[in-house]
């Protein structure tokens, strides 16, 4: 039965702002930076295989569960995980469990907001041509990439001790963000997240495209665009009997989709309970693997091949995501003719892709508190981003926050979360209903196949990518013992134990308005 | 490029714009755009 919630909740306004809104919240930093550095470390061309193979086991599947559980919810007033996953299993361990789908995007929107600020203020630096000089007559890649390196310590403010100090670039640009998250979400989904994405989607690849074009007809004494091509594409076939590829592409699958954060639920529960979700979330998925396997595979590694030969880019591939993004690349586009503006628009394109992901993930908590708790939106968006703001100042500040943070909620958190999602839809609800659920009014027929991968295929997929992670990463995570590091995890309990308190008020608050 | 690197990333790009394609061609063919029809906001 429908509870007594407020009026009319909002609703998307065309499949195509829906398509773009939710591809946007898949496309995000990932996509131009952890996909190339995750193909380049684990089997060049070989790292497809898995990564094809988790795409259609995992990413399809749990992209479907996460639409068909949002438009399901959204249809009784319901549009985040706690609630939902109660009208599946009617006990407080399905809402605590659907806690994980707050409090996941709550603690990565954290971090993801303040590295998103950091794109900002980097194009900003190029585009006033502030981007420091090249090291002149370096003779290797280490040499090459100091001054940028250095910038990015005097950016974020590392340097000795626990503490950082962020140069004042990183404050404004910090603020600035915050401030263009806050107006979009003010300005509601239709009017706010959908007119945002019809905008930031299309210019995100136009300015791919520019980058692409440029790099692609890179040619340096050291190589060309096509050696890196080559070398991002060369199948090393005897990765694939390293089950570490495997996990290594399921888990690439996992973030580039943006499953497991429960914003995708969000999403779809401002679709009207008639709609087509199957071939709409297909569609928003292929422009996300477009963004990724096309895009993004084509611009940084390229690139870092083509500047440094492929022994500088592999080293530049193993110091990680980060370094390749706001230290290798940067230097990269400062030294080609038109330095300045390519830099700009490499981080502009981060920025963009950026925000449309942390506009999803803060929508998930402005959700939570406007269907839960029956505030309006404004409240409602500057509770979500005041909460984000007071901890926002952990990570600019406290060293080790970020890693901690990512390993918890980033890492385990969606995978946990993930597994909880199909269990509860397949198994709790029940495989046939959620089936039929899924299906109702699709556009296409979803091959039955689909439903005994559903049910067996993907939650054993990723019980094992869960326990794999468990054995592997979790016991050195454990063996850290830094105060910082125990400061980081007693605040991810505090937001955990928040919420679950603050979802079992408004289960408590709905039943009162139900009586009377 | 050598000729494992251009199968493979072929392969890679055309399983991703056939995808893109075929939903594409799907979604022309239906004729719900507008989503939420008149009782949008």
């Amino acid at each position: 039965m429908r509870d007594k919630l407020p009026p009319a909740r909002e609703l998307w306004k065309s499949r195509t702002g829906l398509i773009l809104a939710m591809a946007g919240s898949a496309i995000g930093l990932g996509n131009f930076l952890r996909f190339p550095v995750q193909a380049a470390e684990n089997g060049g061309g070989a790292f497809m295989v898995p990564y094809i193979i988790a795409f259609l086991l995992i990413g399809i599947p749990l992209m479907w569960t996460e639409w068909s559980i949002g438009r399901y919810g959204g249809a009784r007033g319901y549009g985040t995980a706690p609630s939902i996953f109660s009208l599946f299993w009617k006990s407080p361990i399905s809402k605590i469990i659907g806690v994980f789908g707050l409090w996941t995007p709550l603690v990565v929107v954290i971090y993801y907001m303040y590295i998103e600020s950091w794109t900002l203020g980097y194009s900003i630096h190029f585009l006033l041509g502030h981007a420091p000089e090249l090291a002149a007559g370096a003779d290797n890649s280490a040499e090459f990439l100091k001054p940028y390196s250095a910038f990015l310590g005097t950016y974020i403010g590392s340097g000795e001790g626990n503490f950082f100090r962020p140069s004042l670039m990183a404050y404004s640009a910090l603020i600035a963000t915050v401030a263009i998250n806050l107006v979009i979400l003010l300005r509601g989904v239709s009017r706010g997240i959908e007119a945002f994405a019809k905008i930031a989607l299309p210019a995100l690849f136009i300015m791919a495209l520019i980058l692409l074009v440029r790099v692609l007809t890179l040619e340096t004494p050291n190589g060309n665009a096509i050696e890196g091509l080559n070398f991002l594409w060369t199948p090393d076939l005897k990765a694939l009997l390293d089950p570490g590829v495997w996990v290594a592409a399921a888990g690439q699958i996992f973030f580039t989709l943006s499953l497991g954060f429960g914003s995708m639920i969000v999403y779809a529960s401002y679709l009207k309970s008639n709609k087509d979700i199957v071939l709409t979330g297909l569609t928003s998925a292929a422009v996300n693997e477009t963004a990724e396997v096309i895009l993004g595979g084509s611009i940084a590694i390229p690139a870092a091949v083509a500047f440094f030969g492929v022994a500088g880019a592999v080293s530049i591939a193993q110091s990680g995501a980060f370094s390749l993004g706001f230290v290798s690349l940067p230097a990269i586009f400062a030294s080609m003719p038109a330095g300045q503006f390519l830099g700009f628009l490499w981080f502009f394109l981060l920025f963009f892709a950026g925000l449309t992901s942390s506009v999803a993930l803060s929508q998930t908590i402005v959700a939570f508190f406007e269907d839960d708790f029956g505030l309006s939106r404004k409240k409602s968006v500057f509770i979500t981003m005041g909460i984000i703001v007071i901890s926002i100042v952990m990570i600019i500040f406290v060293n080790n926050t970020l890693d901690e943070w990512d390993f918890w909620a980033g890492t385990i958190g969606i995978i946990f979360f993930g597994f909880m999602e199909v269990v509860l839809f397949m198994w709790v609800f029940g495989g046939e209903k959620a089936w039929a659920e899924l299906n109702r009014n699709g556009s296409i027929k979803i091959p039955r196949f689909f439903y005994y991968i559903l049910r067996y295929v993907t939650p054993l997929f990723m019980l094992l990518l869960l326990s794999w992670w468990g054995v592997e990463l979790l016991p050195g995570q454990l063996e850290k013992t830094d105060w910082t590091i125990w400061l980081a995890r007693a605040y991810l309990l505090i937001l955990f134990l928040v919420l679950t308190v603050l979802v079992f008020i408004a289960d408590k608050k709905r039943s009162q308005r139900n009586e009377s | 490029m050598n000729l494992d690197a251009i199968i493979f990333m072929f392969c890679a790009w055309g399983c991703t714009l056939g995808l893109l394609s075929f939903c594409l061609i799907r979604l022309a063919g239906t004729p719900n755009h507008d989503i939420s029809e008149e009782d949008s906001n």
